[in-house]
């Protein structure tokens, strides 16, 4: 497993909480990467083919439930993670999430120990909180 | 207008005037009649014995004054000549002479004289009788004899004339002794037989007189009450509806006058009838107007609704983001604060340490605050998703006591920490099941729960569930500080929190109590509240068993469900199916269509609309609502009941070309068949409201209407003093437009002998007759019913059509 995460959101600042509060895994070999938007996120996934990725759902021209599909319906990246974020907590947008085969799906505003343990979940870490 | 039914006449002539009039006359001639027979011949009767009388007692006087000194000295040859003196008078019967022996000494039957009398008839004559008398004897010849009989006493020849010793014969007056009797019969039988004839002559007078004063009573009765039957029956027929009929009695009796005064009347109730009428469809008019206003105002706030929640949407939306990256990052100052900071402070520095306890506090703050914000955010979405009736609710089959102990379950946290006890009380044995949302309703119940633990320090909380007739009511009781009567009915708008906000900071968001109502009346259920300041507050919540059937009281807010967004298709997607049977108006609507962006096809008939309609995706269709009188063909029929085509919007239209191949007005509105009055009234109301003209002074030409129909509408219409014509065939229609033009016409080309083309082609021809409204009629039962439903206005030219697709399509007109 690549232990690589990516986050993809178009707001620096939530780019950013995230980066911080994943910053600990760091201590663990795992890489986090970032991109501002759907399209970047798509050519960082080819490139770097991460294992897990925090996936903001209204971006701009490609939003995430978008890259979302695409990644799993590309049989290369289909066994990616993927936690969807959204702002929109309406009923519908959580069954497009779950339609287009997110394995998570978060409201914001999130609790940033919920991200880490979904990470160190993922990874198999272990941390004291 | 409900026709005749309310007048119906109860009561029906049963003996006519004429007859009891009759009758009452009869009566009283025979009376007359009779009385005065029965006098004249009691008169005739009277004078009949007087005349017997007199002749008899004459007859019998002579014959005793003659006879009685025989009687004395029996002289029997000279009674013998006597006797047959008179026997041989013509009318006497018989003379019989009887002295004080009963011994027959006269007899006109001489064989008898000598012998005794036997009978005891002459016997008791002869014992009693002091005064001549007469009486009616049968005869053994059998006529009938009047037999005057008179007794012959001494005094009779022993007068003191007569006597030289007046004292022997005043003696022997006195004794009175008497000599015999004397009887003589006569008959009267031809005075009889012409009494006879006189009577029968009076009886059948008087019956003539009878008969004749009688014939004459009925023919009188039948003059008198001639005109009187003849109001009644018009009476009648006013009463069953029929207003334009009118007495026609001439004359100058009471009877005329008041058979104009009927007429007078019979008008101004037909003139008040039409007026009514017409007032009625005013305020119908005006109603239907109201109506549209207030569908527009409707549809506005609708509009406003919508926009609304997705301005909430949107702002929550933008509300989240910061507020994550705040929660988010007073999370990771907090980490990293307690982390990487507090064990690097130097212990004995009591304004670190003081700072540092006021920044653990403001962080805590900061994350409380933002948490109170997102749940705030929550609500508000929550709420706008109730009210625009976006949130989806899943009912299924709940039982209410196992939701309390669920929602019990929640709160477990928060009763901890304080003094509270909660209790669930419910005396039924069978579960409480009813229909409902589980998450929804346990958010009401976890809701009304939180919300008794907050304003309730230390005490009981009781939760009950109670069956009602046709409903289960929940409650949940504190002993708090309650609320004071006139916020009881706040408590449940939005962003009321009771209290004085400025000393009593709230709590929560101020929108769980009016999440809570909308959520039980999603249900059909009602939410109240009760509660007495500083006792503690009750709040109630109903749910119907059947969710049909609302639970009653209470006045509800209307909710306004959002019919989903306009569909956001370019003009240039949607393809319009033209169909006409003249090329000329399918080209012009064409080319006005395809300069407005859209796509056209086109049917010449019928049928080929149909199949297109099946064949392709068309998005409307604009027909000509009289092709299918021409082809036989009921294409919106056919279109509506097919499942491919049924919710393709149809738009009918009825267009013609002029000479200068300009669109002209075909019909400018439509009737739809089975015809009757009120449509007829309905339309001609229209363009008499139109044209400012009067209802009643309206005519209507019905052209090509079939007869046996034609009675049940056009007296409705003559009620409303409204002039009707009717033509079978266009060159009668044709003569009657050279003369007084009709106020509107009515056509049915169903059996007429012009197609509609035609028609509208001569009508709108000449310029006297090409403003003249024309009312058509529509046969086919779907189009009807499609026009019943929302009645056409004319469309007359190419941008009426684009307009009423544009319409359609919710676009507004380029340019």
């Amino acid at each position: 497993m690549n232990k690589k995460i990516l986050i993809v959101d178009d707001e620096s600042h939530l780019r950013f909480l995230l980066e911080q509060t994943l910053e600990d895994l760091e201590d663990y070999d795992i890489e986090i990467e970032t991109a501002e938007n759907g399209e970047l996120a798509l050519k960082s996934i080819q490139e770097e083919k991460p294992s897990l990725i925090f996936l903001d759902v209204m971006m701009p021209r490609v939003n995430g439930f978008d890259v979302c599909s695409q990644v799993k319906s590309n049989e290369d990246t289909k066994d990616i993670y993927i936690v969807l974020l959204t702002a929109k907590g309406q009923e519908i947008d959580r069954l497009r999430g779950e339609e287009c085969g997110a394995n998570k799906y978060l409201t914001k505003p999130f609790d940033p120990d919920e991200i880490m343990e979904i990470a160190a979940n993922h990874f198999g870490v272990e941390l004291d909180f | 207008m409900t026709s005749t039914d309310g007048f119906e006449n109860k009561l029906a002539v049963t003996i006519s005037l004429k007859y009891k009039f009759a009758l009452f006359s009869s009566a009283l001639i025979l009376c007359v009649c009779a009385t005065l027979s029965l006098f004249l011949m009691g008169q005739i009767e009277d004078e009949l014995n007087r005349q017997i009388r007199l002749r008899g007692m004459s007859s019998i006087t002579n014959f005793s004054q003659n006879v009685k000194y025989s009687m004395t000295t029996q002289n029997r040859a000279f009674i013998k000549s006597l006797i047959e003196s008179e026997i041989n008078k013509e009318d006497v019967h018989h003379v019989i002479i009887i002295d004080q022996k009963g011994v027959i000494i006269g007899h006109n039957n001489p064989s008898l004289v000598g012998k005794r009398i036997t009978d005891e008839y002459t016997q008791n004559f002869l014992e009693n009788l002091n005064e001549p008398t007469y009486r009616k004897i049968p005869t053994s010849s059998g006529i009938k004899v009047y037999d005057f009989v008179m007794p012959i006493t001494e005094s009779d020849i022993y007068t003191t004339e007569r006597y030289s010793n007046p004292i022997e014969a005043r003696q022997r007056m006195q004794e009175g002794r008497n000599l015999g009797l004397l009887r003589i019969g006569i008959s009267f039988e031809k005075m009889e037989t012409s009494i006879q004839k006189t009577y029968s002559d009076v009886v059948k007078i008087t019956m003539a007189i009878c008969l004749v004063a009688i014939i004459l009573a009925f023919l009188y009765g039948k003059v008198v009450s001639k005109p009187l039957i003849e109001m009644t029956r018009i009476a009648n027929r006013l009463a069953t509806g029929y207003l334009d009929e009118r007495v026609n009695i001439q004359g100058t009796d009471e009877i005329s006058v008041l058979a104009n005064n009927f007429n007078t009347m019979a008008q101004s109730l037909q003139e008040s009838r039409s007026n009514l009428w017409k007032l009625n469809k005013d305020l119908e008019f005006m109603v239907e107007e109201r109506t549209q206003e207030l569908l527009t105002a409707y549809a506005e706030l609708q509009e406003l609704d919508k926009l609304k929640s997705s301005f909430l949407s949107t702002v929550s939306h933008e509300l989240r983001t910061p507020l994550t990256s705040i929660l988010g990052f007073a999370k990771m100052i907090d980490k990293q604060f307690n982390r990487h900071i507090i064990p690097n402070l130097p212990e004995d520095n009591k304004k670190t340490t003081k700072a540092k306890n006021t920044i653990g506090t403001n962080l805590d703050i900061i994350t409380q605050e933002s948490n109170r914000l997102a749940r705030l955010i929550n609500d508000v979405l929550d709420l706008a998703k109730i009210e625009s009736g976006k949130m989806s609710f899943n009912f299924e089959e709940l039982q209410l006591e196992q939701l309390f102990e669920r929602a019990f379950n929640n709160l477990h946290s928060l009763t901890e920490q304080s003094n509270i006890e909660l209790e669930l009380k419910y005396s039924h044995t069978k579960p409480a099941l009813i229909k409902g949302d589980r998450d929804r309703i346990l958010q009401v119940m976890t809701n009304l729960i939180s919300n008794a633990i907050k304003f309730t320090k230390d005490g009981r909380i009781t939760c009950r569930v109670e069956m009602k007739d046709d409903w289960i009511q929940c409650s949940v009781k504190d002993t708090g500080i309650g609320i004071v009567e006139e916020d009881l009915l706040k408590v449940f708008d939005k962003f009321q929190q009771v209290g004085d906000t400025l000393t009593d900071k709230p709590q929560g968001t101020g929108l769980g109590l009016p999440i809570c109502r909308e959520i039980i009346e999603v249900h059909n259920g009602q939410i109240w509240a009760d509660s007495k300041p500083h006792k503690g507050s009750t709040f109630y919540f109903a749910l119907p068993f059947d969710q049909s059937n609302p639970v009653p009281e209470t006045v509800k807010e209307v909710t306004f469900k959002l019919e989903d967004k306009l569909d956001k298709m370019e003009k240039s997607e949607y393809l319009i199916l033209i169909a006409d049977e003249d090329e000329g108006v399918r080209d012009l609507i064409k080319v006005s269509l395809e300069n407005e962006g859209y796509r056209t096809i086109q049917a010449v008939n019928g049928k080929e609309a149909y199949d297109l309609a099946r064949e392709y995706p068309v998005n409307a269709i604009i027909i000509d609502i009289m092709m299918y009188d021409i082809d036989g063909f009921d294409t919106p029929h056919y279109l509506k009941s097919d499942d491919l085509t049924k919710d393709i919007p149809i738009v009918l239209l009825s267009i013609i070309l002029n000479q200068n191949h300009e669109m002209v007005l075909g019909a400018n509105t439509y009737v739809t068949d089975p015809i009757d009055a009120e449509k007829i009234l309905d339309r001609l109301n229209e363009i008499v409201r139109d044209t400012h003209s009067s209802l009643s002074t309206a005519k209507a030409s019905f052209v090509g209407f079939p007869r046996n129909n034609r009675r049940a509408y056009t007296t409705e219409l003559k009620n409303m003093g409204i002039t009707v014509e009717h033509f079978d065939t266009s060159v009668q229609f044709q003569r009657s437009l050279e003369s007084d033009l009709p106020t509107a016409i009515f056509i049915d080309f169903k059996d007429f002998d012009l197609s509609p083309n035609q028609f509208f082609k001569m009508v709108k021809k000449l310029d006297r007759t090409k403003k003249l409204p024309v009312i058509a009629v529509i046969h086919a039962g779907q189009v009807a019913q499609v026009i019943d439903a929302a009645p056409i206005k004319g469309l007359c030219s190419t941008i009426d059509v684009t307009n009423s697709i544009n319409e359609l399509f919710g676009k507004r007109i380029r340019g």
